[in-house]
């Protein structure tokens, strides 16, 4: 128990003398006056703060854990590196308090008031902020998996660098927040609203965005795999180079999105085009050009896509863990695909001047199933039933040891019917 | 400032009902009328504290259940409570105590209310609540124990998160009348839950009603048969949450968090039985404690529990 009593603490503070290091655990110090206390290193766990007024108090490296501080005053405290795990902070004002590298991990910020706080690198794993205002917080690569952000007050709050994996940001308002970099894999954002939120880079795998208003959020290079967008707003967003596949864009209230890689609004896509161009690629209509050459796309393990026709312009890579049923995919000149180790490509084609490495499975549709390829490669865990129509100048072949191959190699459509290759090889192959 | 009492008053101990034996009793010392405001003044303090077991039955009964685990206390209360009475001459509260234990001895030998039961008990209470409103005026119980027993039962349903809490007081839903009368359907179209975890809430709150009485089993107002299995388990939960704590691996991390969410749930047992018990003020101050205090004052309570029982 602590060494102090409260009468005692009081004392000392009046007094103007120093609590650092102080065994106070324990101590009930509820509704006390201790502005400016100076307590860095003290012992506090378990202790009852309730309503007690630390405004400006140094707390740095502090044990508070387990510390009641309901509505505690501690606007402007220096809590760098404390110990607050499970502390009770429900309506606590920290406001510009100082809480870098704190450990709040499982924590009760229900309602606190958190404005302009500094939360970087913090631990705030299954920590409950549910109501909190978090407005213009810098929560940079701070850890927040498993936290209740639910209905919070986030405004221009900065998530840069930060896990939200799992995490409930459900209802809240994180308009024009930074999130650049941040994990929100599996996250539920259910109409939070995120209008001129930075998501760049973020990771947005299987993320619950539905009914989340997203206008104009920049979402360049964003992982979408599996992300869900039913009825979220997107007007206006950026979404040049989103990597994923099968994002569920079902009802999208959107006008049009920006694909430009600069995010200058100079490459509009309007909204026939924009479900595609969430899912990674982009459906194939009159007149249609993938503006984004260059680009990644990633199509993750899980997703299924049915009946789509895909293009990729020169240069674009793409990678498929997916399956696809039924789909056609338009490679440019120099256009990678890579069907992943998780990838089937069932009933599908593939044409143009590409490089294709197939780890995975692939099935042709009808012959040829592959046509005009630069490069096919069969890795060693690969299978290809399929022919392969050549174009003028001769595809690159490399089969690696172990893989599985039904194939057909054809020449150059012209000369389709003087085919010199008609032979068909199954089981263990080599070079081809 | 009150004045010093000079009259000797029965003791409120004795809860047992057992009429004291004419024959022994002293006889009452004629009072004054200011001896007798006074008196009147000091059983009516001493009485709020004394008839907790009769508040904790109509509040059991008002909640939904038939709340019988409590009779047996409320008859011990309330006979001491009257021979009391009849000594600081309060007729109005005697005839109260008489009307009210009509319902309450048939409960007490049944071992069961009733519906017609109740609504007796109910209609009989009001003279109680009007000849002594600061021992049996239920509002201010109800308004301390109550958010604890719901705060209880609503941090026990698996899925029920932060949001859907708030929502469930938004919707009116927040208090043990209205949840204990609510379907599952009616909870998730009005609280927009998800059926699964509006059933499960269902569930829970029913299990409070079963353990209300209706038959069910009296230990509720038993502080060592209730507390005593779940402070063990707390104990065993802090042990291994400790032990998890030491180290920093993902699994630490892992299996600390899994112990951090079985103590707490074993604390909003805890916390929901002691204010079922009426000990809403210790409820309250066990919350601001860290949780290894927490066991310590559990221990001790239960120690005293088992005291006063043996006492008794």
């Amino acid at each position: 128990m602590a060494e102090l009593t409260r009468d005692q603490v009081l004392e000392r503070f009046r007094r103007a003398e120093k609590l650092e290091r102080a065994d106070l655990r324990g101590i009930d110090l509820a509704k006390a006056p201790l502005p400016s206390a100076a307590l860095a290193r003290a012992d506090l766990e378990g202790a009852n703060l309730e309503g007690a007024n630390l405004r400006g108090a140094v707390l740095k490296n502090a044990n508070l854990r387990e510390a009641h501080l309901i509505g505690a005053d501690l606007r402007e405290c220096n809590l760098e590196c404390a110990d607050l795990e499970e502390a009770n902070l429900e309506r606590a004002n920290l406001t510009g308090a100082n809480l870098l590298r704190a450990n709040l991990e499982g924590a009760n910020l229900t309602g606190a008031t958190l404005t302009g706080a500094r939360l970087g690198f913090a631990q705030l794993g299954t920590a409950n902020l549910t109501g909190a205002d978090l407005r213009e917080a810098i929560l940079v690569h701070a850890e927040l998996a498993e936290a209740h952000l639910g209905n919070v007050k986030a405004t221009a709050a900065d998530f840069t660098g930060a896990n939200l994996r799992a995490a409930t940001l459900t209802g809240g308002d994180f308009t024009r927040a930074q999130f650049l970099d941040a994990q929100l894999v599996e996250a539920r954002a259910t109409g939070a609203k995120m209008g001129g939120a930075v998501l760049r880079k973020a990771d947005l795998t299987r993320t619950d965005l539905s009914k989340a208003d997203l206008a104009n959020a920049d979402l360049r290079q964003a992982h979408l795999a599996g992300t869900v967008f039913q009825g979220a707003t997107l007007t206006g967003a950026k979404v040049a180079g989103v990597m994923g596949g099968s994002a569920n864009v079902g009802d999208l209230q959107v006008t049009w999105v920006d694909a430009s890689p600069e995010g200058n609004g100079s490459a509009r896509v309007t909204d026939g085009e924009i479900p595609a161009l969430l899912g990674g690629a982009r459906t194939q209509g009159p007149g249609v050009r993938d503006r984004a050459a260059g680009d990644r796309r990633y199509f993750g393990r899980g997703d299924i896509l049915r009946n789509a026709t895909l293009e990729f312009t020169a240069g674009a890579k793409v990678e498929i863990d997916s399956v696809f049923e039924n789909c056609s995919i338009v490679l440019g000149e120099g256009a990678a695909v890579v069907v992943g180790q998780s990838g089937v490509l069932a009933d599908c084609q593939i044409s143009g001047a590409g490089d294709i490495t197939v780890h995975g499975q692939f099935f042709e549709r009808e012959r040829p199933g592959i046509v005009g390829p630069r490069a096919l490669v069969v890795t060693g865990r690969g299978a290809l039933d399929a022919s392969v129509q050549q174009a003028a100048t001769p595809t690159r072949f490399a089969f690696e040891r172990g893989c599985r191959l039904r194939l057909k190699v054809m020449k150059a459509s012209n000369s389709e019917a003087e085919a010199e290759a008609k032979e068909r090889k199954e089981g263990r192959l080599t070079h081809g | 400032m009150k004045t010093l009492l000079t009259v000797p008053l029965p003791s409120l101990e004795n809860s047992s009902g057992t009429p004291a034996p004419t024959a022994a009793a002293p006889t009452a010392p004629v009072l004054s009328a200011a001896d007798r405001a006074a008196a009147r003044a000091t059983l009516s303090d001493l009485a709020a504290e004394h008839v907790r077991p009769v508040r904790s039955l109509m509040l059991e009964l008002q909640w939904g259940g038939s709340a019988v685990a409590w009779t047996v206390a409320a008859r011990g209360a309330l006979s001491s409570l009257r021979r009391m009475a009849e000594q600081v001459e309060m007729e109005a509260l005697n005839q109260a105590i008489s009307a009210f234990l009509i319902p309450l001895d048939h409960a007490v030998v049944n071992e069961f209310i009733t519906e017609d039961l109740g609504r007796q008990l109910t209609a009989t209470y009001a003279a109680l609540v009007s000849a002594l409103p600061g021992a049996f005026e239920l509002e201010g119980d109800r308004d301390r124990r109550e958010p604890l027993l719901v705060q209880s039962v609503l941090g026990q349903v698996p899925g029920l998160e932060p949001l859907m809490v708030q929502r469930l007081f938004a919707v009116g839903l927040g208090r043990l009348d209205s949840l204990l009368r609510a379907t599952a359907e009616e909870v998730a179209v009005v609280a927009d839950l998800p059926g699964p975890t509006a059933a499960a809430l269902v569930a829970k709150a029913q299990e409070l009603r079963r353990t209300a009485g209706g038959g069910g089993p009296p230990e509720i107002t038993d502080a060592r048969r209730v507390l005593e299995p779940l402070v063990a388990t707390l104990k065993s939960q802090q042990q291994e949450y400790t032990r998890a704590a030491q180290g920093w691996s993902a699994d630490n991390l892992a299996a600390k968090r899994r112990h951090r969410r079985d103590r707490e749930l074993t604390f909003l047992k805890i916390k929901g039985a002691v204010a079922r018990l009426g000990d809403v003020d210790f409820a309250l101050r066990l919350q601001t404690y860290s949780f290894a205090r927490r066991i310590d004052e559990l221990e001790q309570y239960l120690q005293q529990a088992g005291g006063l029982a043996r006492a008794s």
